[in-house]
């Protein structure tokens, strides 16, 4: 799932241009060199931890569950003698 | 410390509420007093006040109480709303330029509940802008300003719902907390503050910001005026078809219940590296000893992986947040302020891959937390904040990279828990050096509440934090 084949450098620059253009397009005004870069950044450090914990933990049939179900099951779960999902 | 005008509210809701029933005190009397307070405060507390509406609602419960009718549990209880709880025919602006001038066409179902139950909604309170700050900077309305002290900042984005419950100008206020903005004002501001299991109280009529993790939340002075609020509005909603609730739960009954040898509370071994203060690491270690003192027994656990569970936080709410706001972004992107449009221009960047896998990785990551963390325990307890309250100079100075850093920082210890959809329960639990209050939060397994606001009854009934006001 993590990793790529682009050079890092290479592959920065372009993300960095094409976040550039993707958020002159949406929000109608260029983002600041600096600011593309900053939020850029942000983007990527907390990509990068997703990935990390995606790649432990998920494997390749393990699909998005509705939540609120998710939650009333581990009450159940929790009870001594409750059923185990 | 400020300057503040006479506090309207001297006891708990719980206990106006009784005076309210003996009839020592009409609610006319003290819904005027209260709108006196709020009028004359020095505070960002309220941004509208509705108080033609709170005489009449008030002049009502008083008539229905002379006629002999039975109130409600909150019958003539003055209460406030974050300014994104919507009422059919009245402004909510979300603390936005580009909702000015909104006005609903419903409701939030909490606050119907909130009126059925004899409440009274004096109005809506500071925010900030579209709930997307934790310090409670809005960019259009002005910092937060701390009752404690107005250099300082409130924390948020709930954070005129801290300022109101903090100078005792109503006894109640409703917040919204998506990655901490019930429990960072409460801590912040020196009150207590619910955050609820996710999906369990109605969020109809709400502004959503990210609707996987928001929650509508409560601030008041103690657990048990919590708890009295969150059976108020408990039970489901049609109107809201993410609402897990099944029936009303009364979560007030069974809370005078003295802890014993089957209450336990789980505590981290927290890590030198840990982002925590020694000022606030020795604030939990007292916490901890008065919760023994108080019969709960204490297990230590490892650490959980907050940075993880915060980042993943941090994703789905950048990303939906980014879709909530995509019309207005395009277009009117001027009318944000700039820290606000920066956090959701981050979230357009996210791919979508990762959010998905984010969902994926919720009920995995929420069973290991549970297991890891809550073995045979009813609470976690964590900090709310990571150190002493800053003030406002601190969160407003830097680049543009190193405040939204002091941003993540301040929700660390909150936002994740937002992720796993739990409920967490914020107590004052005593003072920083610079004269601001500060707390600890306790994390209970879904569904939870009731054992939460049991647990923290009992340590509220062996402190006074809770009690302790801002006067000059």
């Amino acid at each position: 799932m993590s990793g790529n084949s682009i050079p890092q450098p290479v592959a920065s620059g372009l993300a960095l241009a094409a976040a550039s253009q993707f958020a002159k397009r949406v929000s109608g005004a260029a983002l600041g060199e600096a600011s593309a870069g900053d939020a850029l950044a942000g983007a990527l450090h907390v990509v990068d931890i997703v990935a990390h914990v995606a790649d432990q933990a998920l494997a390749w049939d393990t699909v998005a569950e509705p939540f609120g179900t998710v939650l009333v099951a581990t009450v159940r779960e929790g009870l001594p003698q409750g059923p185990r999902s | 410390m400020t300057q503040h005008s006479t506090p309207a509210i001297s006891a708990s809701l719980t206990a106006t509420a009784e005076a309210l029933r003996e009839g020592a005190m009409t609610a006319r009397v003290l819904t005027d007093r209260c709108l006196d307070s709020a009028e004359r405060g020095d505070q960002t507390g309220f941004v509208r006040l509705r108080a033609a509406q709170a005489r009449d609602s008030a002049d009502a419960c008083d008539a229905a109480a002379a006629d002999g009718r039975p109130g409600g549990s909150l019958h003539g209880i003055p209460i406030a709303h974050k300014d994104m709880f919507h009422r059919a025919g009245e402004l909510s602006e979300c603390g936005s330029r580009i909702l000015h001038g909104f006005t609903p066409k419903a409701t939030a179902t909490v606050l119907t509940r909130l009126d059925q139950a004899g409440a009274i909604d004096l109005g809506a309170l500071h925010m900030a802008e579209f709930a997307l700050s934790p310090t409670g900077f809005n960019a259009h309305l002005g910092h937060g300003r701390n009752p404690w002290s107005g250099e300082h900042v409130t924390g948020g984005s709930s954070s005129g719902s801290g300022v109101v419950i903090s100078a005792r100008q109503v006894c109640a206020a409703l917040g919204s907390d998506t990655g901490g903005s019930v429990r960072i004002p409460a801590a912040a501001c020196g009150v207590t503050g619910l955050k609820p299991t996710q999906h369990l109280v109605s969020v109809h009529g709400v502004m959503p910001l990210a609707p996987s993790l928001d929650c509508v939340g409560f601030l008041a002075q103690t657990a048990q005026d919590c708890a009295r609020l969150l059976s108020a509005v408990s039970g489901p909603d049609v109107r809201d078809p993410s609402c897990i609730a099944t029936a009303a739960q009364d979560y007030e009954s069974g809370i005078e219940l003295p802890l014993g040898a089957d209450d336990c509370i789980a505590v981290p071994d927290f890590p030198p590296d840990a982002p925590l203060s020694e000022e606030l690491r020795a604030m939990l270690d007292k916490a901890v000893q008065v919760l023994r003192l108080a019969g709960v027994s204490v297990r230590r656990v490892t650490m959980p992986q907050m940075g993880e569970l915060a980042a993943l936080s941090s994703l789905v709410l950048g990303a939906e947040a980014g879709s909530m706001h995509w019309p207005w972004l395009h277009g009117r992107a001027d009318e944000y302020g700039t820290q606000v449009r920066r956090r959701l221009e981050r979230g357009l960047l996210y791919p979508a891959t990762r959010y998905v896998d984010a969902l994926r990785l919720r009920p995995i990551l929420l069973r290991r937390f549970l297991n890891e963390c809550l073995p045979g325990a009813q609470a976690l307890l964590l900090p709310v904040l990571p150190y002493a309250v800053p003030r406002i100079e601190e969160t407003i100075s830097g680049n543009d990279a190193e405040i939204e850093a002091k941003f993540g920082g301040l929700s660390y210890w909150t936002r994740g828990i937002n992720y796993l959809g739990l409920p967490a329960l914020a107590l004052p639990a005593g003072f920083t050096a610079n004269g601001l209050p500060n707390g600890f939060q306790l994390v209970g397994r879904p569904l939870s509440e009731a054992a939460l606001l049991r647990i923290g009854h009992q340590y509220q009934r062996c402190t006074d934090w809770h009690r302790r006001i801002p006067l000059a």
